[in-house]
């Protein structure tokens, strides 16, 4: 049980790092962001 | 793990429900060109945000959520929502127990220019380093499918272009 816990989340781990590598690495080709518009606090 | 993330998604959309939701889009209708499908898609998302934001803050993560040029669409309808005072007040107070204020960067702190190229890799590392932190929290509050609509087919079907083309 611990064994399959332990891959379930690396495989959620692996899935996140991948989707937000993409995201990331397209950022680079679209025009750079000029910082937040808005905030929040 | 992504079923329960859904069903949470859903539950919380559920939860977010608001009876003044129509006057809502049916304002966004009037200022931007999109149907009512549409609109009330970036409505639920615009929501969804401002659950994020409230959670944030009462989390007291020591970092500020912010608004690039992916999440155009859904400022836009956040401009849109807090013209409606009441409904939006009403909103924050019983959905979200919290004022969620919008804050606009001032104009002097946008970025026209960079004396050097070191200062401009210097600040991109910075921006990827805060945007990775932010989709990290996005994704772990709200799962991949919130992420992907926010900063893949949303920036893909409303591009600052597009926003501009659709104001009527």
């Amino acid at each position: 049980m611990k064994t399959t816990t332990t891959k379930s989340n690396s495989k959620v781990n692996t899935e996140k790092e991948q989707l937000l590598n993409r995201i990331l690495s397209k950022k680079k080709t679209l025009a750079p962001t000029c910082g937040a518009l808005c905030a929040i606090n | 793990m992504i079923q329960e993330i859904t069903t949470a998604n859903k539950a919380l959309l559920s939860a977010l429900d608001c009876e003044e939701d129509n006057i809502i889009i049916e304002g966004f209708m009037e200022r931007y060109s999109v149907n009512q499908e549409e609109a009330s898609e970036i409505l639920q998302e615009t929501k969804k945000w401002l659950w994020l934001a409230s959670e944030n803050i009462k989390e007291k993560k020591g970092f500020r959520l912010f608004i690039d040029n992916s999440l155009l669409i859904i400022d836009e309808m956040w401009h849109t929502f807090i013209l409606h005072t009441r409904i939006y007040q009403k909103f924050c107070n019983e959905k979200l127990n919290l004022f969620v204020h919008h804050e606009p960067t001032p104009a002097s702190e946008k970025i026209i220019g960079f004396y050097s190229e070191e200062e401009k890799q210097k600040f991109h590392n910075k921006q990827e380093e805060l945007l990775s932190q932010q989709l990290s929290y996005i994704y772990d509050k709200l799962g991949a499918e919130t992420v992907s609509k926010w900063y893949e087919e949303f920036p893909e079907k409303f591009d600052k272009k597009k926003v501009h083309s659709i104001k009527r």
